[in-house]
């Protein structure tokens, strides 16, 4: 008894002088959870980061040219390049990676909800998205594929500031013929089909939520309810098309705006460049497929925008381009520009436009709309102007 | 760096210094269990003569070649007298037998009486002889602290009681052929069992005022520890392993004079006489167990032992549970003594 | 009639489960098993013996239904229910149910970690520790699913014992030179009082661990079974053992070369009171110092040496996995005489029977065949010596090779039964191998190979004192993988003994009290041959004929073989 309470009286006392006490886990003996003890819990989440050990095809042939490089990395200080152009006298063209020094990895626990992410960018410029074909090989050698697609990226097109991919293991699931032992996996395989230059890093399996029964509400498919559903104000989270390149100056400008504390402020001529990229992407909704609450007759697109040069609005046509890939585009005609001005700080006129999106040949490609991407905005010839505020309202 | 590694090599050192082997055997010897058995010094006194009443002592010595258990007794060739050791060892040449003139069996050693002692083993069938020894003259007869009754008086009023199996139960010269250890008289218990009858044969009750004659009811005890209190007598045994002899202490309780069987406890101690001639039986008060019997003695007033209010000696002859036919014991010498038993 | 009551009680106790599963977190785990064995009996034993049946059949097949239940974040509770059934008779031998597992873990403010129920305790190997049972290491393939089996039963985690009773974690932070302090504390019921002459016995231990520097580790331990008096009131006996030990582990580098330094040192105190001729047990000291370092990423290399008394005991640490005293579950009494037939490779290798599942307070017997020099583990009293050890890996995940050499010599620190002292020395190699990998098969071949030699001296008289004794272990195993999934397995066990030991009868209190003496000059090969069919990871089918020949030429007439076709199927979900 007298040693209990000696004992408790010492540990008053270290907690008295704040030394603090260590968080507990509910692990078992040896440190495991649970999930880890029934070996519920995925481990072998390293596939690449800084080092090629277990990579294969990193070699340089005709088609190709992959290699580590040390200069450019999303993490660390290693990533992946991928230069490669398949023409018909190429054989298969990819490189491999056994990771986890090609021990049998078992992916059963993540293949529902799991996925492959990484980061990639485009080496120069921009880049398409490219064909490849992601692979999980077993050791009996049987290999799943799953396509890389477009709505894996985070912004389109790929470009030169690193962006996340994830690519659903549950794609690998629906491949047709037979599949790989998903417990036995010895490798991911990836095959670069036409051509394409990119950098890719930090190529992790990552674990998906774990759904607690009932139906699991799918990702990326979502319906805008609340309007005006603002697009833009002061900063462009969800779109893509900044930048100063050659040919065009796209920033956000904290010193002309209307209203907030920014507008965004176009400058181009590619007059001369016809192979500028030369649009803007806006998505609304966290890169989901939109549906809209009514019919798409019932909004409008709305903006204000300050041209010095009011005949470069001509420059200008407004699209929707839908996860199916159709494209819808108008041009900015004095139509559906108001009248009314509206003065800044600095003394700047802006004029509202505002087209409804009735307005949009939404038949003639067939644009399925309830699966919205994107607003464009593309720009030709040369100009400048500032937009500021761009939402979509009810009529 | 530097202290991790003097940390190690004295941990290392430590480990291996300590590495010296340890001299203790674990487990009997393997010589023992295993080894060939041999005599290989004879036991042998050392004197041819002794002189108890001297305080002198005889030693005995000798050497196996292994350990085994063993028995050595002293043999008055004569009165018959034995004094027995046993032991294990297997050099009794570094700790030596040593007899000063006691017995074990009764009866006591005579003057200028020729003795022998004889080497005997339990596992082998090995007997040897010493040379003869004189005593020439025998050890005082130490005192007890209470006698109790040497059995000399025949007229004295012992309370016999039986249930109607009894064939003798009282003091005797020579009953069968078996003389007293000390003195003239021994007293005898006897009675005849039939297969199916109760085990209890007969009894005999020697208050303490009739052993002390001094007018007290009790005895009296120079201590009140029951553990520094011994009983001591001589048991005769037939050999027939067929007795039992329960010696009671009966206490009076509230020290009224009477003892109330049924309220006051009595505490005894049971023998099986499985030997055959006089052997000196010694308990200490202490070693006694609280009657079991049904009213008679089996409730104790005061909760414990109580020496001072011992009223009276009992000794009962039973059968042992299975053996029918006579059963007789002999006692004799019945005494108390202090602090340890009485070592004639 | 019976069985139909026993499923409807499972529903019915499943049904309330199932709804809660809609609420709470509720996980269904379990294992399943079907073992049959046909064996038949050969050999000279027969000419003499009319007793022992030919042939024998035996099977059983259990289902393990496990429940992983979190009400809260905080808490967790698992229990596991088994249902068996043997394959005994025409009508079956009936179903046996039983609780198998439960325990209750929970965080008490997050500070503190607690666990009631059963628990797999472990510490250090000279407090709580079970060490590997005789040949259990370096098996061919062929024998891994029936060790797996037996670990399983038998709740032998990571060298940890079962037992049942509370656990309670917590820690502290402190700085840069001081970084923290672990406490574990458990206490756990060893034996059950019978009321009257027999108390309760407990196990208590803790654990206090200090890390320094980050890479220093000092760590005291205590261990301390005692027997509860009061618990039986008609015996004031009472048992107690108590182990103290002291450790340090610390890793650091000199230029690339990693090592790691550790050591323990301790004593041990037993007393008995009120115990009839019981002795008085001295103190018994140890002390162990351990050395590793990777001259290269393939190669590492370990020196150890050890030092335990010869009165140094500790019931936690020297119990034994293989109980020799136990009785076979096939064949396990043989000549006219009926006398319990020895054990041998087969029965070690796949009959759970031999296994003790609980600490034991008594050294128990051990066949000096299959170990003579750490019966006990590293606690193994009276023994001094070290080990070298070297070993080799390349590409260890892809099983390309492996390969460990170990030497060691020791010796007794006091004799038993005479002056002189028992010297031991080993020399053990061992390596494995999927040598598909150097001809680029893409099935798998895997080769393993293991050696052992023992030899124990002891100078003395002859034949009372003097001991030499050489045995000799071999294990060969071939796997290939035949289709996916589908490896044809064989396997190859020689045993040879030949000399004489005396073997130490303890009483009660651990004393030796006699010996036995043996002479040995025995021969035992084990076969074994068959497929095994991996479904998954933890699903396989086992076919396997398994031929044991057991031949001491010292008792030629006692020679016998035992052919047995096994099938085997084991789940884990």
């Amino acid at each position: 008894m007298k040693s209990l309470i000696y004992f408790c009286c010492g540990l008053f006392m270290l907690a008295a002088c704040g030394v603090q006490m260590q968080t507990q886990n509910l692990v078992d003996e040896w440190g495991n959870t649970y999930d880890q003890e029934q070996q519920q819990v995925f481990t072998d989440k390293e596939v690449f980061s800084n080092q090629t050990a277990d990579v294969w095809g990193l070699e340089k042939t005709d088609c190709k040219h992959f290699s580590r490089i040390d200069t450019l990395a999303y993490k660390g200080k290693s990533s992946i390049k991928l230069q490669w152009n398949k023409t018909g006298s190429c054989a298969w063209l990819g490189f491999g990676i056994g990771w986890n020094g090609y021990a049998a990895k078992d992916l059963t626990p993540v293949m529902q909800n799991g996925k492959i992410t990484f980061f990639i960018r485009a080496i120069k410029g921009t880049q398409f998205v490219p064909t490849l074909i992601f692979l999980l090989e077993d050791y009996s050698g049987i290999q799943t594929a799953t396509l890389f697609k477009a709505k894996y990226l985070e912004r389109y097109p790929i470009d030169e500031a690193w962006q996340k991919v994830s690519i659903p293991l549950s794609g690998f699931l629906e491949a047709a013929g037979p599949k790989s032992d998903f417990s036995n996996i010895k490798s991911l395989n990836v095959e670069c089909q036409g051509e394409g230059a990119i950098l890719i890093d930090e190529i992790y399996i990552e674990e998906g939520s774990k759904l607690n029964g009932g139906v699991s509400k799918k990702f990326g498919q979502t319906i805008t309810q609340t309007f005006p559903a603002l697009i833009f104000e002061d900063d462009m989270q969800y779109a893509w098309g900044l930048g100063n390149y050659l040919g065009r100056n796209i920033q956000i400008d904290s010193q002309v705006y209307l209203m907030g504390s920014k507008a965004l402020h176009m400058q181009w001529n590619i007059t001369t460049l016809p192979n500028v990229n030369n649009q803007l992407g806006f998505n609304w909704e966290r890169w989901q497929a939109i549906a809209l609450y009514d019919s798409v007759v019932a909004y409008s697109l709305s903006m204000y925008i300050y041209a010095p040069n009011k005949l470069n609005l001509n420059m200008l046509q407004i699209g929707f381009e839908s996860y199916a890939g159709e494209q819808v585009n108008i041009g900015l005609n004095q139509t559906y520009v108001s009248n009314t001005e509206f003065t800044d700080k600095q003394g700047n006129k802006w004029l509202k436009v505002r087209i409804p999106l009735a307005a949009f040949d939404w038949e003639k490609t067939q644009f399925n709309v309830q699966k919205f991407k994107q607003l464009l905005i593309t720009f030709t010839q040369e100009g400048e102007l500032w937009i500021d505020h761009i939402q979509l309202e009810k009529n | 760096m530097k202290k991790l590694l003097i940390i190690f090599i004295g941990v290392y050192l430590i480990l291996f210094m300590g590495c010296k082997k340890d001299t203790a055997i674990e487990g009997p010897e393997l010589i023992d269990l295993f080894g060939e058995f041999a005599l290989l010094e004879p036991i042998r006194a050392s004197v041819k003569t002794v002189n108890f009443a001297n305080q002198e002592q005889v030693l005995f010595k000798g050497k196996l070649s292994i350990r085994t258990q063993w028995t050595v007794d002293i043999i008055g060739l004569n009165s018959g007298a034995i004094k027995t050791f046993t032991g294990n060892e297997k050099d009794f040449n570094t700790f030596p037998i040593t007899w000063n003139g006691t017995i074990t069996y009764a009866p006591f050693f005579r003057k200028n009486e020729p003795c022998v002692a004889r080497l005997r083993f339990e596992n082998y069938p090995d007997t040897i002889y010493s040379d003869t020894i004189t005593i020439t003259d025998i050890r005082p007869t130490p005192s007890v602290d209470i006698l109790i009754d040497d059995f000399e008086s025949p007229q004295r009023p012992y309370n016999t009681f039986t249930e109607g199996q009894q064939t003798f139960n009282g003091t005797s010269v020579n009953y069968q052929g078996v003389s007293p250890t000390e003195k003239t008289r021994f007293y005898v218990l006897a009675g005849n069992r039939g297969p199916t009858a109760s085990l209890f044969l007969c009894g005999m009750n020697l208050s303490a005022r009739v052993s002390q004659g001094l007018g007290s009811n009790y005895f009296s005890f120079a201590t009140e520890n029951p553990n520094n209190i011994f009983f001591n007598a001589y048991i005769y045994g037939w050999g027939d392993n067929k007795p039992e002899l329960s010696i009671e202490f009966q206490e009076d309780d509230n020290k009224d004079g009477v003892y109330q069987p049924a309220e006051e406890g009595a505490y005894n101690f049971r023998l099986p006489i499985n030997w055959k001639g006089w052997k000196l039986v010694s308990f200490s008060y202490g070693d006694t167990r609280i009657s079991t019997s049904g009213g008679f003695g089996n409730v104790d007033r005061t909760g414990k032992k109580d020496p001072d209010r011992i009223i009276a000696a009992q000794f009962l002859l039973l059968s042992q549970p299975g053996t029918s036919g006579i059963t007789r014991v002999g006692i004799d010498y019945a005494n108390f003594t202090y602090y340890k038993p009485f070592q004639p | 009639m019976k069985k139909h009551i026993s499923y409807f009680t499972c529903i019915l106790l499943m049904l309330p489960i199932v709804l809660v599963a809609q609420e709470k977190k509720i996980d269904f785990f379990g294992s399943g098993r079907f073992a049959l064995n046909n064996g038949s009996i050969n050999g000279a034993l027969l000419n003499t013996d009319s007793v022992t049946p030919r042939k024998q059949m035996r099977g059983s097949t259990l289902f393990d239904l496990g429940f992983h239940i979190k009400p809260s974040a905080e808490t967790e509770i698992k229990a596991i229910t088994r249902v068996t059934n043997d394959i005994n008779g025409f009508w079956g031998g009936g179903i046996v149910m039983n609780v198998r597992e439960l325990y209750l873990r929970g965080l008490l403010l997050k500070k503190f970690k607690y666990q009631v129920g059963d628990l797999n305790t472990r510490m250090t190997p000279f407090t709580l520790y079970n060490a590997e049972g005789e040949l259990s290491l370096h098996n061919p393939e062929a024998l891994n699913t029936f060790s797996e089996v037996i670990a399983y039963d038998k709740f032998y985690g990571e060298n940890s014992w079962r037992q049942q009773g509370a656990q309670i974690d917590f820690g502290f932070k402190f700085n840069e030179v001081f970084n923290s302090m672990k406490i574990k504390g458990l206490i756990a019921k060893n034996r059950q009082t019978d009321y009257f002459s027999t108390p309760d016995r407990l196990f208590s231990a803790a654990t206090a661990d200090f890390t320094f520097f980050k890479n220093l580790g000092l760590q005291y331990n205590l261990a301390h079974i005692f027997d509860v008096r009061e618990s039986a009131m008609f015996s004031d006996a009472r048992f107690s053992n108590t182990v103290h030990s002291f450790g340090l582990t610390e890793s650091f580098s000199i230029k690339q070369f990693q090592f790691k330094l550790s050591g323990e040192a301790g004593f041990s105190k037993v007393a008995y009171e009120n115990m009839l001729a019981a002795p008085n047990i001295p103190r018994g000291n140890f002390a162990t110092a351990s050395l590793t370092f990777n001259p290269s990423k393939a190669w590492y290399v370990k020196l150890h040496a050890n030092r335990v008394e010869t009165h140094f005991r500790s019931m936690g640490a020297q119990s034994r996995r293989v109980n020799f005293n136990a009785v076979a579950s096939e064949y396990a009494y043989y000549t006219n005489r009926e006398s319990v037939r020895p054990a041998n490779m087969l029965d070690i290798l796949t009959d759970g029977n031999y296994y003790n599942l609980f600490l034991t307070p008594n050294l128990q017997g051990f066949n000096p065949v299959y170990e003579n020099i750490l019966p006990y583990g590293q606690a193994t009293p009276n023994r001094q010596g070290a080990q070298a050890e070297l070993g080799f890996r390349t590409k260890a995940q892809l099983g390309l090779f492996t390969s460990n050499m170990r030497v060691s010599r020791y010796n007794e620190i006091s004799g038993q039964g005479t002056i002189n002292t028992r010297n031991f020395s080993e020399i053990q190699w061992d390596a494995n191998s999927n040598i598909n990998h150097f001809y680029h098969g893409k099935r798998r071949l895997n080769l393993s190979v293991f050696y052992r030699l023992q030899n124990t001296q002891r100078e003395g008289i002859k034949n009372i004192e003097e001991i030499q004794l050489n045995t000799s272990q071999v294990k060969l195993g071939v796997a290939y993988e035949v289709v996916p999934k589908l490896h044809l397995q064989m396997g190859l066990l020689l045993v040879q003994a030949k000399g004489n030991e005396f073997m130490p009868t303890r009483n009660a209190f651990n004393q030796v009290v006699f010996f036995e003496r043996s002479n040995y000059n025995l021969n035992e090969t084990l076969f074994l041959g068959g497929i095994n069919y991996q479904f998954s990871k933890h699903n396989c089918l086992k076919i396997q004929w398994q031929q044991v020949n057991w031949n001491n030429e010292l008792l030629p007439q006692n020679q016998y073989g035992i052919n047995r076709l096994s099938v085997l199927y084991n789940l884990f979900f």
